[in-house]
């Protein structure tokens, strides 16, 4: 059987083409055979010229015009087939000898060598030996064998072939003759020709005659064989006909068969170029008789040693050659079918193979791929079975060529792969609008089982081809795409045969097929906070506000038409400034897998990648980092990573996984390898439009002190000093700092200034900032205020990640930088941005438990002895007064009295290891607007108690005294909030004079808390303030009244010993008065009060004393005064049968009127009988009451007498009884 | 002797949803890729034929050595395909109507 039959096959000479001489290097071979090939059609009218008619031809109908010889040229010849006579296109009917020259230089042992050879061909009518290249020497020589050699002088190549062709046609006409001259032979003699089915061992008389019958047709037959050979199909159809006569009268079915089939051929070959529906019909009609023919022409009896089987599929071939298109696919299967039918019984195994290489390829050109591949793989198989290298690789071949059936591929075969880089890039922006369908297409005609089956025999046979490339890539292939259904000693061999084929390969080479790992792109690493990129534009001189939220919200209306779709996001490089790209590799395999190098692959020619080397033991996966430096301005496409493993390079597409993964999703493929691996799912990242710019500035920032978060105790006050540099190549010549992010009013200070003084600051410039903060207090959510936590003491409250407020310096470099790419034009080259976090961690300090007001009364002591100093008249010693009165406001003056003492008293408890000292301080700075008497006391602003210390756990309590903020005047206004809205009266203008006042009350309030501060410290370093505000502001609310507004009148008493008063009590005169109230009003108070004994008072003597009464409203106030002295048990000891108390003097029912702010006294004297503590009460009945006493007294109607009462007042009498 | 046999679902997207191997031949691995190798080839001559005609069942219509491939092609061009070496015609008939009830059933049970 022969391959690549078809029913023009009849009409070809056969001529064998020999290498002689030297061995003739494979490309030169290549190039004298294709010179050769190229001429298969010799037009007839071309070679008339080499013609000479030397009888008359036997071809009386050649058509010298149209008609041409066909060569087949068979390199490397071929053997004598047993069917020559049968049909003359069998036969060598010329051999042509090559010779390379330079290779062979002996001509004469050339010309003898291809007389030997050709002496093999015994059918051969004409022989040539042609050599090519021959040097001076040779072409001398061989002129002289003109004869028997053809030189071909070195030329150029035109003349070559022209040569070449000249030679052929020679060779065409001498053939001609050749066969005219058979012709005009086997005409007139006859020959005897034979088959190997003529029987020869029993060659009987009835034989002999039978064949002699026979001989008839069958000259006629292959008369009409060489008519075709000789391009004259008329004349070859007239002796085909003739011969069809014939041999059905003699029955020769085999050669009935033969001559239909020259016949179809001669009408094929005489009708080449009109091909109709009729011929068709009339072909096809034919053929199936030549089928049927070389069927009934099977004889059983010489089967085992002679078969027409080959015939016979060789007839359906060729009609399925002839048929073979769309619209009869159902025929040409039909036939392919049976031809695949008779291969089974075919003997000869070269046979059986050649049978189903044209049945594949028959399927193949109908479109019919899988039937094609399914043939070559029987071929394939067939070859496997004859243990050679060479069938080894011719099934290596094949079965690469089945890969495409069932998507197998390598990629290095597949041309879709190898796109260009910009093709690439557009695939992986439009990844995302894949339509589903596609995707599917992507896996379409998976047959897992199949494809491993095929791949382990490509595997198989690639080895065995000794292609080590190939066995790699095989493999590689294999264990990528079906490591699923391999099992772990599966795995482990194809890595060992991928380790054995890359031993083999030379180090450095290139596979198109990746194995493992499987690589997918995590993530971009967008710029660090470090080294944003603002775009800016030249209009815009405050470019850096509103590039970014500003706000705690990460998503803002406004800002959603710029970033409509992240996943389009660019991203721009900066030349020379590293990036970094996340990508996750997996391996799903049961083995240890280690990637020698894998880097980024850049199509785009500007980015350096550095590799690196990562292990993957098995079943994991893993995120790594690779990075690299853009060197050029311009686009970056990364379609994925170079990776070296197993001994060889591959490239890595994200698509390819990307893809897998998808599929995966789909359930098209068996796995997902990030999946099995324990990754977690990942959204598909994908690529942004990258560009690399021109350098920018870099400024870095270094916070002395290390990056780790500062500890503070809430309310402590610390700077952080920052020390930015310029890291980058570019001048800083703008700069912006703010603030952003959570808890910003905690800064204190920004050092905008002395950034700005440092510009323009070089490349390698530093500049050291100091910004001030004060620790933020813990919210409720921030802190856990379980008592039961709290003591431990790693779980106290700390603030969390995120609360820390954010420097933000935007920078800019000289605008003046010229874009590369439009050099004419200066661009505008962003501006960057760099956030400093203020890392701080704020635990919790000394904490504020609660506040609540105290009132106490301690009655005044009257004694001998002096009171200390604190007099206020000594305004010049200044020191001295401050410190009294420092000193008085804590502690109570025994001497002093006191009377309806307020106080505020803190509690401070302190969670925390270490002690704080507490100090209060009162600020004395205000300014008391009341009847145009404004006094600001500059030299005591400030003014604090003892500091208290708190040790770790415990808590501990503050007093604050708040007598300093008493008004001096009892004013009306101030009891304008006091007006009952209820009244009716709600008019407008009084609801506003009511608001008005209530915000100037309002203001006052927040006025006197702002004044108190508690400040602490804690071991030498930290310092600061604790925020109670909102603390101290509810505890006073409820009283707020009574500590801002003074009683209407005051009262006091004071000793008159021997008639001299103490002299400092003269003090109601405007001056006095102005730097009394300086202090507030308890201070003047003070003065009333502060009762002078020279000695202690004794009994049994007459006491001379003085009730002072102050009027503190603006009003003349007309009162009733009455006075008493009590005795320790509280009785009254004036009054009664049991008193022990004499006086001298109205101590009961004085009617006194009290000019507005001024004072009265009144005598009268006291004398004791009993030794003992005395309490003296005044107390008096206001008449006439305006409303605002009224109110002060908080009393409703006004028949109700005003009641005042001064504080008790104590005399301590001494003496005997 | 034993009847050999392999069984195969193949979706609209030519990817097999189901196999099995039946029949009571000895089952070699080699043989089982055989079967499907010739299915597999089978879908070329199935996925022409099925448009020639009006009928689901397309009897006999590839072959390969003794083996014959019959195909019931579904409406939604789910294909069932047997490879069989018996030529019992109205036994397989019957049989790939059964798994086309059975599949519809199966398919109904998905959707709910």
């Amino acid at each position: 059987m022969e391959p690549d039959v078809s029913m023009e096959t009849g009409s070809m000479i056969r001529i064998a083409v020999i290498p002689v001489g030297g061995a003739i290097p494979h490309r030169r071979l290549r190039e004298y055979v294709s010179m050769l090939a190229r001429h298969t059609r010799i037009d007839l009218s071309s070679i008339s010229s080499f013609y000479s008619e030397h009888q008359k031809s036997p071809f009386t109908h050649q058509p010298w015009e149209s008609s041409s010889l066909r060569f087949k040229y068979m390199v490397g010849g071929a053997p004598p087939s047993p069917w020559e006579d049968f049909q003359a296109h069998r036969k060598i009917l010329a051999v042509i000898g090559l010779c390379h020259c330079p290779a062979s230089p002996d001509l004469h042992r050339v010309i003898e060598q291809f007389a030997s050879v050709s002496k093999g061909y015994a059918s051969a009518l004409a022989k040539r030996l042609f050599a090519f290249s021959p040097s001076d020497e040779q072409l001398k020589d061989g002129g002289e064998k003109a004869n028997s050699i053809i030189l071909f002088p070195p030329t150029d190549q035109q003349a070559h072939e022209l040569q070449v062709l000249t030679m052929i046609q020679d060779l065409a006409a001498t053939l001609l003759m050749e066969f005219e001259k058979w012709v005009l032979n086997a005409e007139s003699v006859g020959t005897i020709l034979k088959t190997p089915l003529d029987s020869q061992s029993n060659l009987g008389s009835e034989e002999v005659i039978k064949a002699k019958k026979r001989r008839l047709a069958r000259a006629q037959k292959t008369i009409g064989d060489y008519c075709l050979l000789a391009g004259s199909p008329v004349d070859a159809n007239a002796h085909f006909v003739t011969a069809i006569e014939l041999a059905r009268l003699t029955g020769d079915v085999f050669w009935h068969a033969g001559a239909l089939e020259g016949s179809v051929c001669a009408l094929l070959v005489d009708r080449m170029d009109e091909r109709d529906s009729l011929l068709e019909e009339e072909t096809k009609y034919r053929y199936y008789t030549v089928i049927q023919l070389y069927k009934r022409s099977y004889l059983q009896d010489n089967a085992q040693r002679v078969s027409t089987v080959t015939f016979e599929l060789e007839a359906q071939l060729k009609l399925a050659r002839y048929l073979c298109r769309r619209h009869l696919a159902k025929e040409v299967v039909e036939l392919l079918m049976n031809a695949s039918d008779g291969a089974k019984s075919l003997i000869d195994a070269s046979d059986r193979l050649i049978s189903y290489v044209e049945i594949a390829r028959l399927f193949g050109s109908l479109g019919y791929h899988r039937k094609a591949a399914f043939f070559s793989r029987q071929v394939a198989q067939l070859y496997l079975k004859q243990d050679n290298i060479s069938a080894a690789i011719s099934a290596m071949q094949v079965l690469s060529v089945t890969s495409k059936a069932y998507h197998v591929q390598s990629r290095g075969t597949n041309q879709k792969q190898h796109a260009a880089p910009d093709e690439l890039a557009s695939g992986n922006t439009d990844f995302g609008k894949i339509h589903p369908q596609s995707i599917i297409s992507l896996f379409e005609s998976q047959w897992s089982t199949l494809q491993m089956v095929v791949l382990r025999e490509i595997l198989m046979s690639s080895v065995r081809a000794g292609d080590p490339l190939a066995a790699w890539s095989a493999a590689a292939r294999l264990l990528r795409s079906f490591y699923p259904l391999i099992t772990p000693a599966g795995q482990s061999a194809l890595a060992s045969s991928l380790a054995n084929s890359a031993d083999r390969l030379p180090s450095g080479t290139r596979c198109a097929d990746p194995v493992l790992p499987f690589i997918r792109l995590h993530s971009f690493r967008m710029h660090p906070s470090q080294m944003e990129i603002i775009k800016r534009n030249s209009a815009k001189t405050d470019w850096w506000s509103g590039s970014a939220p500003s706000g705690p919200f990460i998503y803002t209306p406004f800002s959603k038409g710029g970033t409509a779709d992240s996943n389009k996001q660019d991203l721009t490089w900066i030349v020379g400034e590293p990036v970094q790209v996340l990508v996750e590799l997996a391996n799903p395999c049961a083995f240890d897998l280690m990637v020698e190098s894998i880097y980024l692959s850049v199509h785009s020619g500007n980015f350096d990648a550095f590799p690196v080397s990562v292990n993957l033991p098995p079943n994991t996966s893993r995120v790594i980092l690779l990075s690299g430096i853009p060197t050029k301005v311009g686009p970056v496409t990364i379609p994925g990573c170079i990776v070296h493993c197993f001994g060889v390079t591959t490239e890595h597409l994200f698509r390819d996984v990307d893809n897998l993964l998808l599929g995966a999703a789909q359930g098209l493929v068996l796995s997902d390898p990030f999946r099995c691996c324990g990754s977690v799912k990942l959204k598909n990242a994908h690529f942004p439009s990258i560009s690399v710019v021109p350098p920018l500035p870099l400024l870095v920032s270094y916070v002395v002190g290390g990056d780790g978060a500062t500890i503070l105790y809430e309310g402590e006050i610390c700077d952080i000093r920052i020390r930015l540099t310029n890291a980058g190549t570019v001048p800083i010549v703008q700069a912006h700092m703010s603030l952003s992010g959570k808890n910003q009013h905690s800064v204190v200070s920004i050092p905008c200034d002395t950034l700005n003084s440092a510009l323009p600051l070089k490349p390698g410039a530093e500049v050291s900032l100091t910004v001030t903060i004060k620790a933020w207090k813990l919210s409720l959510t921030d802190s856990d205020h379980d008592p039961g936590k709290n003591t431990s003491g790693n779980s106290r409250g700390v603030s969390k990640e995120g609360s820390n407020p954010l420097l933000v310096i935007h920078y800019a470099g000289p605008i003046s930088q010229i874009d590369e790419l439009h050099p004419s034009e200066p661009t505008v080259p962003p501006g960057r941005r760099l956030v400093v976090p203020l890392h701080i961690s704020v635990i919790q300090g000394l904490r504020f438990v609660k506040a609540r007001l105290l009132s106490m009364e301690i009655p005044a002591r009257v004694s001998e002895i002096l009171p200390k100093p604190a007099t206020l008249n000594d305004i010049n010693t200044e020191d001295n007064t401050v410190h009294s009165r420092m000193d008085s406001l804590v502690k109570i003056d025994p001497y002093r009295g006191s009377w309806e003492l307020r106080l505020l008293e803190l509690e401070l408890s302190n969670p925390t290891d270490v002690v704080f000292d507490v100090n209060v301080f009162v600020q004395l700075d205000t300014s008391v607007n009341n009847n145009n008497i404004t006094v600001v006391d500059h030299d005591t602003a400030e003014f604090g108690c003892p500091k208290t210390r708190i040790d770790h756990d415990c808590s501990a309590r503050v007093l604050i005294p708040l007598e300093h903020f008493k008004l001096p005047i009892l004013d009306s206004s101030l009891f304008a909030k006091d007006s009952p809205a209820s009244d009716g009266f709600g008019s407008k203008s009084s609801s506003f004079k009511e608001r008005n006042t209530k915000a100037e009350l309002a203001a006052s309030i927040s006025n006197l808390v702002s004044k108190i501060k508690v400040r602490w410290q804690s071991g030498r370093n930290s310092s600061g303030e604790l925020n109670i505000k909102d603390a101290v502001q509810a505890a006073l609310q409820a009283s707020v009244m009574d500590i801002l507004l003074p009683d209407p009148l005051t009262f006091g008493f004071r000793l008159i010993n021997n008639g001299s008063r103490t002299e400092n009590i003269v003090n109601l005169d405007p001056v006095n008065l102005k730097s009394n109230t300086s202090d507030g009003s308890p201070d003047s108070h003070r003065d009333v009060i502060k009762v002078r004994s020279r000695s202690l008072i004794s009994a049994h003597e007459m006491t001379d004393i003085e009730v002072l009464i102050r009027n503190n409203t603006r009003e003349l106030i007309r009162m009733s005064l009455s006075l008493t002295c009590r005795d320790v048990a509280g009785d009254n000891c004036i009054e009664g049968h049991n008193a022990t108390v004499l006086w001298a003097g109205i101590l009961s029912g004085i009617s006194l009127e009290i000019p507005p702010l001024d004072e009265v006294t009144h005598p009268f004297s006291l004398y004791f009988l009993v030794p003992g503590e005395y309490s003296l009460l005044a107390a008096a009945i206001i008449d006439d009451a305006n409303d605002v006493l009224r109110s002060r007294a908080r009393t409703g109607s006004p028949e109700d007498p005003i009641f005042c009462r001064g504080s008790p007042f104590r005399i301590n009498v001494t003496g005997t009884a | 002797m034993g009847s050999t046999a392999c069984f195969i679902i193949v979706s609209r997207n030519d990817i097999p949803i189901y196999e099995a191997e039946l029949g009571s031949a000895i089952k070699k691995e080699e043989a089982a890729h055989q079967h499907q190798f010739i299915l597999h080839a089978a879908l070329d001559i199935a996925q022409d034929l099925a448009w020639t005609t009006s009928a689901m069942f397309l009897k006999a219509m590839d072959r390969f050595n003794e083996l014959v491939v019959s195909v019931y092609v579904t409406a939604g061009h789910t294909r069932l395909m047997l490879l069989h070496d018996s030529r019992n015609e109205d036994a397989i008939k019957s049989f790939f109507q059964e798994v086309h009830e059975l599949y519809i059933k199966v398919q109904l049970l998905c959707i709910v």
